[in-house]
């Protein structure tokens, strides 16, 4: 630097002596030092919170979001979850078999002389399509081998007072080779209107998954 | 090391105190940041690095104190400043040769102040702003450059 430049530069801060002292030094080292340890206290609790935040959000994840994004995902993929309870907004709960389909909805009957909404639904051992809002007016013929199991329900109420009481749906014992049967019963105080279809004569194993589709049908 | 800190600031206090002047433009404030380097340096006293040099830590540490104390002033009178702002606040009221020191690039800046208020030679520079020996060459070059170009009218000849 030119000594012009240097000069000036001298000129910017006066050589003016400042009072020096070194015990406002150590007293000020010392109030640092408390200050510090606080801040290191608040910042510990503060990481132990953090800490704490993470491990519930993690839980949270792995126990909440993960199943019902899992559920959201096979929903949007498989509108009929099967193996899965079936909600129709109704006091019944339907369980699906792995392979079949369902399908929901209600529609207005004039039942013991008064018009009354009766909820149905179709449940099935094979997949099939329909179009919303379904009213068991389509029900599709089941192909052989398979079955369709239509059921209508409502508060009993009239003549289904007397349905016969049963805590589970069930196929009779002894239904032969029929191919159509229908069942009339009541679980709690829902009245219950089945409809069972077999797509070709009843074997075994027909019999077991309609018993199967019953069993899963169950009041909520 | 308590008392290598003491004694320092009692043979080289007055020309920190200049440097914080330098940085703060304010006396008062200057004095407040020598104390405040101090008093972190005493608090700090265990991370100083043995091989290192002592004075150019401690230059530091008040550059910073004083850099602090104009960071927090500067908060207090405007809500959002900007780093010109904050070099302007500096220089508010003084003449033009200070507009042009706060308007040189921080690193020349702090390298000026550190040779002609702290009287730290080249290496001690270098180690007071982390660079290579070499750099501290340069960036002084570079500021007393631009320094001149700017102060051209006002430099007597």
């Amino acid at each position: 630097m030119t000594d012009d430049l240097l000069l000036m530069v001298d000129r910017l801060v006066p050589n003016d002596p400042f009072p020096l002292d070194w015990h406002d030094v150590q007293l000020r080292s010392e109030q640092m030092s408390a200050s510090d340890a606080i801040q290191t206290r608040s910042r510990s609790r503060h990481i132990r919170l953090t800490r704490r935040t993470l491990v519930i959000a993690g839980a949270a994840a792995l126990f909440v979001i993960a199943p019902l994004t899992a559920l959201a995902v096979r929903l949007a993929f498989n509108p009929a979850p099967t193996g899965h309870p079936l909600m129709l907004s109704t006091p019944l709960e339907i369980r699906l078999l792995p392979d079949g389909s369902a399908a929901g909805g209600a529609i207005s009957l004039a039942i013991a002389g008064r018009q009354r909404t009766v909820q149905v639904a179709l449940i099935t051992d094979f997949q099939f399509t329909h179009h919303p809002p379904f009213n068991l007016a389509n029900v599709p013929t089941p192909p052989p081998g398979h079955l369709a199991i239509s059921i209508r329900h409502f508060a009993a109420t009239g003549e289904a007072r007397r349905w016969r009481r049963v805590n589970r749906l069930e196929l009779p014992a002894d239904i032969g080779e029929q191919k159509r049967l229908t069942l009339h019963v009541r679980i709690v105080r829902e009245a219950i209107d089945v409809d069972v279809r077999f797509g070709s004569a009843p074997t075994p194993s027909m019999r077991a998954s309609a018993n199967a589709i019953l069993a899963g049908v169950t009041h909520g | 090391m308590r008392l290598e800190l003491e004694t320092l600031y009692r043979l080289r206090g007055q020309q920190f105190a200049r440097l914080a002047w330098a940085i703060t433009g304010d006396r008062e404030l200057a004095w407040d940041a020598l104390q405040d380097g101090f008093a972190r340096a005493l608090l700090r006293r265990d991370s100083f690095r043995g091989e290192g040099d002592l004075h150019a830590w401690v230059a530091r540490i008040v550059a910073n104190a004083a850099q602090d104390i104009v960071r927090r002033r500067s908060d207090e009178l405007r809500p959002a400043p900007t780093e010109t702002e904050t070099e302007l606040e500096i220089s508010e009221g003084d003449s033009r040769l200070r507009l042009a020191v706060a308007s040189l690039p921080e690193r020349q800046r702090l390298a000026v102040f550190f040779r002609y208020y702290a009287d730290l030679d080249y290496a001690q520079i270098a180690a007071a702003l982390a660079i290579e020996r070499g750099t501290v060459s340069a960036t002084l070059n570079a500021a007393h450059k631009k320094l001149a170009a700017l102060l051209a009218e006002e430099v007597p000849r």
